[in-house]
């Protein structure tokens, strides 16, 4: 039996409904262990519960249901606000464990061996985390230079020890400012090294941020290699226009990529919020499904995209679980 | 009247220069070099903007050869080429992904017609003193002001404009012969280039300046 592991607890994956796969909630870089960390661009920062909830609600009207959550420990992660955002605003909420970029980890990660990174993650899945029985549904790991290498290789292998632990996916950070030193725009086929090494399926990783600096010569390499290319920094103009990300999911779809995408927002500053006059949760509901519409995206492969391919990637055996939520 | 209107000064157009950057098909055409390497990425509509500042500019291009030619006035064309004899292809380049011309090749790589009396030189990097006849044949002709227009606002002619100001040329910056990846940021580059002995005027001023109708 496999299930979902939400903050609220347990669910079916057909109970996840439309999914946004990669959001912040709650986060705040000011906690990062380098407080210098962002050096050039304004620091990720979510800490007004009521304005999130507010923010939640437009994408609830849109018909999105349930939101992964991918702030992890070292920058703010919270899972008891997290479970009280979803119950106020009626979407389910996902929690990720796993490490951030080298800047931002727990104080212990920095030095600690794979095997210690690896149970602190397994124990976040499995018994709670933040201090409480609050579980994780999702792993992370993360890059921030052009290659994966020290800590953050440490970090990543043990994300893969603690999936075949607990059966839950893998989601990637793979640029920060190394973007444009990396061939093919994103550290993803990096990532897959590492985790084929480690006996990972490419089936159960997300490669993150596809869409900041892409190529879809590289995006279908990932694909090909059976890995999840996801589009989730959608409406993030200065990156690149949704136009643009439109005609690569609609490229990747009519070269039979359907079943590997996932779409997002990655909104991690009140200035992307609705209340500052930016894009908001909704955006790719609003806004980039009707572009993908004109591309001849038909309701089916919608569907596929925000709703089955989600239940199916978040989704992890329910007998790994060694307890239930309180 | 207060004052009386300041009358039009002539520029003597021999001492004139108009050098043109890359107005080459690499990087004003959507089939090859810059154009190609995009779409080969997916991502062509990110240049939307630039090449409408492209189309939009050859036609003055052309307009202003045809009257510096007819003036007097030094035409220089400086391209980008894989193979420059002089001007090896700096490792930016080559890790581009960008296909450039054959130095041999560069008359059918031009954009607006040349003529028999115009200088091409053919380099490998960004600036265009990396063709290192360039300099010592502005010396040689006595050149005090350079007309400049080219593709790649940003990462071509905004320099280039720098490097001609730092060897005491005043400068007048085309900003309808350029083109930038957004009309906005190109704003704000030509905003950013003035001062100095660096002005930024259209090519119709550029043109009246070497008609002697414009000071």
């Amino acid at each position: 039996m496999k299930v979902v592991r939400t903050v609220l607890g347990d669910i079916a994956p057909d109970a996840l409904g439309i999914t946004a796969g990669h959001e912040h909630l709650w986060c705040d870089q000011n906690l990062c262990r380098d407080g210098n960390f962002p050096r050039r661009v304004e620091k990720m920062c979510l800490r007004d519960l009521d304005l999130v909830v507010a923010e939640v609600l437009p994408f609830h009207a849109a018909g999105g249901r349930a939101i992964i959550e991918v702030t992890v420990a070292g920058w703010g992660r919270d899972v008891a606000v997290l479970a009280e955002i979803s119950r106020r605003a009626g979407v389910h909420v996902v929690a990720t464990a796993g490490y951030y970029v080298e800047s931002c980890l727990p104080r212990f990660a920095r030095d600690a061996d794979i095997g210690r990174l690896e149970q602190a993650l397994v124990d976040e899945v499995t018994q709670g985390a933040d201090g409480t029985t609050i579980r994780c549904g999702l792993l992370k790991a993360a890059v921030s230079r052009a290659v994966l290498e020290g800590v953050e290789e440490r970090c990543t292998r043990a994300v893969a020890r603690a999936h075949h632990r607990t059966g839950a996916a893998i989601t990637t950070h793979t640029s920060a400012s190394s973007r444009f030193h990396i061939p093919g725009g994103n550290a993803g086929e990096q990532f897959l090294d590492v985790f084929e090494a480690e006996r990972v399926d490419p089936a159960r990783i997300i490669i993150g941020h596809c869409d900041e600096n892409a190529d879809i010569r590289q995006l279908e390499r990932l694909a090909r290699r059976g890995a999840i290319v996801q589009f989730d920094v959608i409406g993030k103009s200065h990156w690149m226009l949704d136009e643009t990300r439109a005609d690569l999911v609609a490229g990747l779809l009519d070269r039979g990529h359907a079943e590997r995408l996932l779409l997002s927002t990655d909104r991690n500053r009140v200035s992307e919020l609705h209340v500052r006059g930016g894009p908001g949760y909704d955006h790719v509901l609003t806004r980039f499904v009707p572009l993908l519409k004109a591309r001849g995206a038909d309701e089916a492969t919608l569907h596929r995209l925000l709703v089955d391919n989600p239940a199916r990637i978040f989704a992890m055996p329910a007998d790994a679980m060694a307890e239930t939520n309180a | 009247m207060l004052l009386d209107p300041i009358p039009p000064v002539r520029v003597a157009p021999e001492r004139n220069a108009v050098l043109l950057l890359d107005v080459q098909r690499a990087f004003t055409s959507r089939c090859h070099g810059l154009g190609a390497a995009q779409q080969a990425r997916g991502i062509a509509r990110e240049f939307d903007e630039y090449h409408a500042m492209v189309d939009a500019a050859l036609p003055g291009i052309a307009r202003l050869l045809s009257v510096a030619r007819g003036c007097g006035a030094l035409v220089v064309h400086a391209l980008l080429a894989r193979d420059a004899p002089d001007s090896p292809l700096s490792l930016q380049w080559r890790a581009a992904g960008i296909a450039l011309p054959s130095a041999s090749a560069l008359d059918a790589e031009l954009s607006v017609p040349p003529a028999s009396q115009d200088h091409v030189f053919a380099r490998g990097a960004h600036s265009p003193f990396s063709a290192p006849g360039l300099l010592p044949l502005l010396r040689a002709r006595g050149i005090r002001r350079v007309m400049l227009g080219g593709m790649m606002a940003g990462a071509t002619v905004a320099p280039a404009a720098r490097e001609l100001a730092d060897r005491d040329f005043a400068v007048v910056v085309l900003n309808d012969a350029t083109a930038s990846e957004t009309m906005e940021w190109h704003a704000t580059l030509m905003q950013g280039l003035l001062g100095g002995l660096i002005r930024v005027q259209s090519t119709d001023d550029a043109i009246e300046m070497l008609e002697g109708t414009r000071t």
